[in-house]
């Protein structure tokens, strides 16, 4: 199939921003990098509702959008409400910052906007879980769709900690971010053996396990120890996921032909 | 209940395309665009012994149909009086999913109108006393394709399914049961579409 | 009112002319867009019609939206068509309203071939232009400068040339079809050999009885014809229903054809060599004593002696032999088995028929009147001896097939109670045509498959009319009869002028040498091109064309653009401008689609006539365009045609439009009615099948008590007088015809070499057994959506077959280096040298295993985008993907017919480049769809 550039944009920004929030989050809990959370709120933001503008401009009719409302059930659906939520988590997140309101009820806010927002990840794979398209039609779709997120959101936010000089909290975060490197790392395989696009080198060895994966895995267990590093560090595992997250998504609209090739209407 | 589709006898078809120009007439199909397609399979087998057989094909009305699914805003959806699987192009946006979850690939995609569409049974000509025949029906010039309800008997469709038991076949179906059948009798081809 | 345009700035003033026309009116006969998606008080009628996108003429039924058609469907009532139309069919609302339509008549400004630039005139300047070349032509040379032609594309009648001609006195007639298209196979079968019975061409519309529901035929031979390519909607459907129901069939075709893959038995014959392989059928056949004996001696001419004086194979003449009385008149002898005699041939009759037993085989002593005695064999044993060579080894060696499945075919065929073999067109294009029909003839008449249930050839039903028509005032039947080319005798006329001479019938060009020409009038091509390029015997100076684009039917089209050169005046009348219009016409007038036709239509259970939908333009039935010509040659003070128009009555010209249309109606009737009822329905299934009374025809009785027999007199040019009515297995008939002719009141020249009474294959001129230069063999075909030169120009058919598809086997591809896809140019011996198309012509390959290995198929095509595309060379339009440049126009031709080279020759593939400015992707054809356009005002 020829690759939807739009959805993959909007899967690549909305899922990097989802991702980003969830680091505000857990500075919530862990007080490192907390200062930043205002910051990463709004680049959150700003991430997901580019996102979400990129899918629309994949739609030549989005004012007839209001309609699904009368089918809340479909994939789409879900991922506009999602989109909605998660939005609205973060706003209210950060109009409780700014209120200095109780840390209790900025916690439970923080946790529902990081929820939604793994979630929102997830279901924007989960949308291309299709009978018809036997590649897609596995649950290790969505997960990839949430794990590829998951490396370049933190990785995002630990390049905003690095360039706002929070060296110790870029250090303490190195460890997540290699295991989260490796968690993708495992989905990917998986991924990759599943759909068969093993067989493009190039793309899903290259780009989506050494780019996207090893080279996360190993900026973050770098920037334990070298944390006068942590920026070009950052820098380079964001690339590196960025890069994995956008050919990942690119590899799965090519491999997505259907059973039958008739009126080959989407080529 | 009631379940139309169209079924497909293609030892009768002679691969004429008068279905697909018929098809373009009625409901005014652009250029490069299609509800209806005769695909060719074949020929194949050890020369001079070959056997080929036409494809012709159009949406399925599948019975759990993933296109009303997927779609966002029901603009794909089951007419609550015949239950045969529409579009509402006033209500598509366009976003294609129904094309990608469509098992088939029997979805247009309207260039102008940047909508999905797609086989109506030429049901917009149906009338109080039921079902008309579609014009890829009427023109048919192998009579291969029938119309029906697949739950009457009494249908066109069921009659010619219920003549050649031995010979039914379905596009393959991954859940979403396609209502559509095609007559191969094995003295002729065998069945290469399927699973 | 004349302005002057060009061709291509008038297609934008007319659009233009549209959209204004489209503010606010609303027009009934035509396409303008309405500012309404949709309204409430829209006019919905329906008609009825004919389809003449082929020759099959299916009856459709047309529904009318305030005056505009918008949908066609089939007529179920028909038993042909059962309701069915194929994509031709289905074609004619982008027919009608297709844009680039001729709107009114136009002639050039510029040079032929250089200049694609026209300028409207009035209908009365165009007519007056023809009639004065004419004219001119009269004073100059004679009447016999004139070439009139026509051609199959759509074409309502083929008449038309041939009834212009009669009444104009001389000259010349041709289409590209006759002698390469069922004349060869009409004149040997239908006139000679099976007594004035259809022969048994299912996708021209014969072989009635196939599509009779009661399914007798056992084992259908489908030889050289594609019912589901030539006609879907009638020969297609007829075949899907004969399989249905357990008719067994055999496809001999170089292609894997839709029937070939619902065959019993596909045997892949190497084109060109049919002959060999109906010879290989007929010696099993006899060799297995797999005749229908008692068919075959009591009602065929096998058993007569063959005069074993004459080298010519005459049969013997029972005058000649000793003690025969024949003061009752000529006939044949026979050696009678019972009683040892030899045995002057009689009429059967149920009293006698007991006393007839001939002998079919042998050789037998003949005592004649002049002392002598000889030694004659029976028309039977010189066939057996004629065919004894072809085993099946050899036949299936010298046509390319398996020796056990050609075996399994004869046995289906000839094991079979009732069998049918329908003969297409495919031998009619080549140099063995007549041969080809011959042997068929021999294949049905050995097993008495005519006139039988569920045979090929049988007397059409007839059925009484329901209702007739006027048509009597001006002799509406003289000039505008349904076609029956066979038919024409102009001195037939009620004051017996006499419009054309023996003389002028004689100097017909290539008639004396292929007297088979004389079934349709018509012309040998190549003697009347030399004619044209070299003054001999006389000069064509006037060419009057009604058809599509003969740059794409003719042989070696190339040649012919000299030739066009040396015309003093050519006029072209078609829907639309082709190639030829650029290449040749002075003038151009339109005509009308066949949903604005208004004529006679030959009815099976249905009956009628072509009914307009709607007219559009200034533009008339070109049958009505031929009368005017008449009229303005009259009114220019020739004398014949002032007897044709004005004393005789016999034309209609378009002025006469109003009496015509009264002409057409149902007696007591007003045209309103008459069109309200059409086409009606004569009969009911049951009595339309009812209505084949075999026992009527052959087996019944004439008033003396004999058997009706085989029509003795139309089909008999010999000096037999007293005929014993049989059918010709042994064709010694032709031998007179080459020495006579066929004319009731004068003997035509004979021809150089005498006809031969059997058939006899020779190899193709061009063949692959020793080209090494050109390794190919090349066929042609048809295909189910389009038809001859027609339809290129019509979107919706064309984004189906957007260039024309090359079939090539896996193996001679892969030495090739081609695959499907691939675009490929294809050469031959008349692409050498060629300046028109040096490169050879371009079409795609498809590679596959249906087709006869060592034989590649390729489509007619051009391509009309180039006559339309502003600075595109017009010329590239019938040169770009042309298959007919690769054809020969050359001899040898068919001795009896003058058929040349179709198919059958040598060719090389190599893959190419898509040539440059071809229409290709669907998108390409936007322009061709319907789109809103000024009326330019009625011409009637």
């Amino acid at each position: 199939m020829e690759i939807q550039w739009s959805l993959v944009l909007f899967t690549v920004l909305a899922g990097a921003g989802s991702w980003m929030f969830v680091g505000a989050a857990v500075s919530e809990f862990t007080n490192r990098g907390k200062e930043a959370s205002f910051l990463t709120s709004i680049i959150a933001i700003v991430l997901i509702i580019a996102g979400g503008l990129c899918s629309v401009t994949h739609l030549s009719h989005p004012t007839r959008m209001l309609g699904a409302i009368s089918h809340p059930t479909s994939g789409i659906a879900i991922e506009a409400f999602m989109l909605g939520f998660t939005c609205l988590a973060i706003i209210v997140y950060l109009v409780l910052l700014k209120r200095s309101s109780s840390d209790k009820a900025r916690k439970v806010v923080a946790v529902v906007g990081a929820v939604l927002g793994i979630a929102f990840s997830f279901l924007m794979g989960e949308s291309y879980m299709m009978a018809a398209r036997a590649n897609w039609n596995s649950v290790v779709v969505p997960l990839e769709y949430a794990v590829t997120s998951m490396v370049l959101g933190v990785s995002l936010y630990l390049l905003l900690l690095a360039c706002r000089k929070e060296k110790e909290a870029v250090a303490f975060y190195g460890l997540p971010l290699a295991v989260a490197g490796a968690i993708s790392l495992i989905v990917g395989l998986v991924y990759g053996f599943f759909s068969g696009v093993t067989a493009e080198a190039m793309q899903f060895w290259g780009c989506v396990v050494v780019l996207g994966t090893i080279v996360p895995i190993v900026c973050g267990a770098v920037s334990m120890k070298k944390a006068d590093a942590a920026v070009a560090l950052m820098l380079c595992s964001s690339v590196g996921a960025l890069v994995g997250s956008v050919v990942f998504r690119m590899l799965m609209w090519t491999s997505g032909t259907g059973m039958y090739v008739f009126f080959n209407a989407l080529s | 209940m009631t379940r139309y589709a169209l079924v497909v006898d293609l030892d009768r078809c002679i691969g004429c395309q008068a279905c697909e120009v018929a098809c373009k007439n009625e409901n005014g199909v652009a250029l490069g665009e299609h509800w209806n397609k005769v695909m060719k399979v074949g020929p194949t087998g050890e020369y001079p012994k070959l056997e080929q057989y036409y494809l012709p094909v159009m949406c399925q009305q599948c019975k759990d149909a993933p296109c009303v699914h997927v779609c966002p805003t029901g603009a794909s959806y089951r007419d609550p009086d015949t239950d045969v699987v529409l579009v509402d192009k006033e209500k598509c946006i366009g976003c294609k999913y129904c094309m990608m979850a469509c098992p088939y690939d029997v979805r247009n995609w309207n260039r102008e109108e940047k909508v999905v569409e797609k086989c109506t049974l030429c049901s917009q000509r149906w009338t109080a006393d039921g079902p008309v025949d579609p014009l890829c029906v009427t023109v048919c010039c192998g009579s291969a394709r029938f119309l029906g309800d697949l739950d009457d008997p009494n249908s066109d469709a069921s009659k010619a399914l219920a003549a050649k038991p031995q010979s039914v076949h379905r596009l393959t179906d991954v859940g979403n049961q396609p209502g559509t059948a095609y007559l191969l009798s094995d003295k002729y081809a065998t069945w290469k579409s399927g699973e | 009112m004349t302005n002057s345009v060009t061709r291509r700035s008038f297609m934008k003033l007319s659009a233009a002319a549209g959209a204004a026309a489209a503010l606010g009116t609303v027009a009934v006969s035509n396409l303008v867009e309405s500012s309404k998606a949709f309204a409430d008080e829209d006019v919905v009628e329906e008609m009825g019609t004919y389809c003449r996108s082929c020759v099959l003429a299916c009856p459709v039924r047309v529904t009318m939206r305030n005056g505009r058609a918008v949908r066609l469907e089939g007529d179920s009532r028909s038993v042909f068509s059962r309701g069915r139309l194929c994509a031709k069919g289905l074609a004619g609302i982008n027919m009608l309203y297709h844009p680039n339509r001729t709107k009114y008549p136009m002639k050039r400004v510029g040079e032929r071939g250089v200049d694609n630039k026209w300028e409207r005139i009035t209908w009365d300047e165009g007519i007056t232009m023809v009639a004065e070349a004419l004219l001119e032509m009269r004073d100059k040379t004679g009447r016999n400068g004139l070439l009139a032609t026509s051609g199959g594309g759509g074409n309502p009648s083929f008449n038309d040339p041939l009834a212009f001609r009669a009444y104009w006195g001389a000259g010349n007639v041709y289409e590209p079809g006759a002698a390469q298209c069922a004349m060869p196979r009409d004149w040997i079968l239908t006139s000679i050999m099976f007594g004035g019975v259809d022969f048994p061409s299912i996708a021209d519309g014969q072989c009635p009885d196939l599509y009779n529901p009661n399914y007798d035929c056992e084992c259908f031979v489908i030889w050289g014809t594609g019912p589901a390519q030539s006609g879907p909607a009638q020969p297609g459907r007829c075949c899907v229903e004969l399989r249905e129901h357990g008719c067994k069939t055999v496809v001999i075709d170089p292609r894997y054809t839709a029937d070939a893959a619902r065959a019993d038995i596909w045997l892949p014959i190497r084109p060109g060599t049919d002959v060999a392989m109906g010879l290989g059928w007929t010696n099993y056949i006899l060799e297995n004593n797999l005749i229908n004996t008692e068919f075959v001696k009591k009602w065929t001419n096998l058993p007569f002696l063959v005069d074993s004086r004459e080298e010519s194979g005459l049969l013997l003449r029972a005058s000649d032999v000793e003690g025969m009385d024949t003061s009752d008149g000529e006939t044949y002898v026979y050696f009678d088995e019972v009683t040892g005699q030899v045995t002057k041939a009689f009429v059967l009759s149920p009293e006698n028929e007991a006393s007839y037993n001939p002998a079919v085989f042998g050789e037998y002593e003949v005592k004649l009147k002049d002392g002598t005695t000889i030694t004659c064999k029976t028309a039977g044993q010189a066939e057996k001896e004629n065919a004894a060579e072809w085993t099946l080894e050899k036949t299936a060696e010298t046509c390319w097939v398996d020796k056990d499945d050609l075996e399994a075919a004869i046995k289906m065929y000839a094991e079979a109670t009732y069998g049918a073999i329908s003969l297409g067109v495919s031998t009619d294009q080549h140099p063995q045509s007549t041969q080809a029909g011959m042997v068929i003839g021999v294949l049905t008449l050995l097993r008495g498959n005519i006139e039988q249930p569920g045979a090929a050839s049988t007397t059409r039903p007839m059925t009484p009319p329901v209702y007739t028509q006027i048509g009597i005032k001006r002799n509406l039947f003289q000039s505008m009869r349904p076609s029956q080319r066979q038919e024409w005798e102009p001195n037939d006329n009620k004051s017996n002028y006499e419009y054309q001479t023996p003389q002028a019938i004689i100097e017909r060009l290539g008639y004396v040498e292929h007297k088979g020409f004389g079934c349709w009038q018509h012309s040998h091509i190549p003697s009347v091109y030399d004619a044209i390029m070299t003054g001999e015997p006389y000069q064509p100076h006037v060419w009057i064309e009604r058809s599509g684009n003969k740059l794409v039917t003719l042989a070696d089209a190339s040649s012919w653009i000299e030739a066009m050169t040396k015309f003093d005046f050519i006029s072209h009348s078609y829907m639309y401008p082709t190639s030829f219009t650029f290449e040749a016409a002075d003038v151009m007038f339109p005509i009308t689609e066949w949903l604005e036709s208004l004529y006679t239509q030959n009815g099976g259970n249905l009956a009628g006539m072509y009914m307009p939908a709607t007219i559009l333009f200034e533009h008339a039935d070109d049958r009505f365009t031929w009368g005017t010509i008449m009229k303005k040659c009259a009114d220019l003070g020739d004398e014949q045609a002032y007897q044709c128009y004005y004393v005789d009555e016999i034309y209609y010209a378009q002025s006469d439009f109003d009496l015509f249309k009264e002409c057409m109606c149902i007696e007591g009737k007003t045209f309103e009615e008459t069109r309200a009822l059409n086409p009606w329905q004569n009969c009911g299934d049951e009595d339309m099948w009812q209505a084949t009374p075999y026992q009527k025809t052959y087996m019944g009785l004439q008033e003396d008590g004999t058997y009706i027999g085989w029509n003795p007199k139309k089909c008999d040019p010999t000096d037999i007088t007293n005929s014993p009515r049989k059918l010709c297995i042994y064709v010694d008939k032709i031998i007179e015809v080459g020495r006579r002719g066929q004319h009731p009141n004068f003997d035509m020249p004979p021809v150089d070499e005498d006809y031969k009474p059997m058939p006899y294959y020779w190899e193709p001129s061009e063949s692959p057994l020793d080209d090494t230069e050109y390794p190919l063999v090349m066929s042609e075909g048809r295909l189910p959506f389009i038809h001859h030169s027609t339809l290129r120009n019509i979107p919706y058919i064309r984004e189906l077959y957007p260039a024309p598809e090359v079939w090539i086997d896996p193996d001679a591809a892969a030495q090739r280096g081609i695959e499907s896809g691939d675009w490929v140019r294809v050469t031959s011996r008349r692409t050498e040298n060629n300046k028109y198309a040096p490169e050879g012509v371009y079409g795609v390959a498809y590679v596959t295993p249906g087709i006869s290995h060592g034989c590649v198929y390729m489509e007619r095509f051009w391509n009309p985008e180039f006559l339309e595309t502003e600075g595109a060379d017009a010329r590239k339009s019938w040169t770009t993907c042309n298959m007919n440049i690769l054809t020969k126009r050359e001899g040898p031709y068919n001795p009896e017919c003058g058929s040349y080279t179709l198919r059958g020759f040598q060719v090389e593939v190599t893959k190419a480049e898509r040539p440059e400015g071809i229409w290709y992707e669907p998108e390409d054809f936007q322009s061709w769809l319907p789109t809103p356009s000024d009326n330019t005002g009625g011409v009637y």
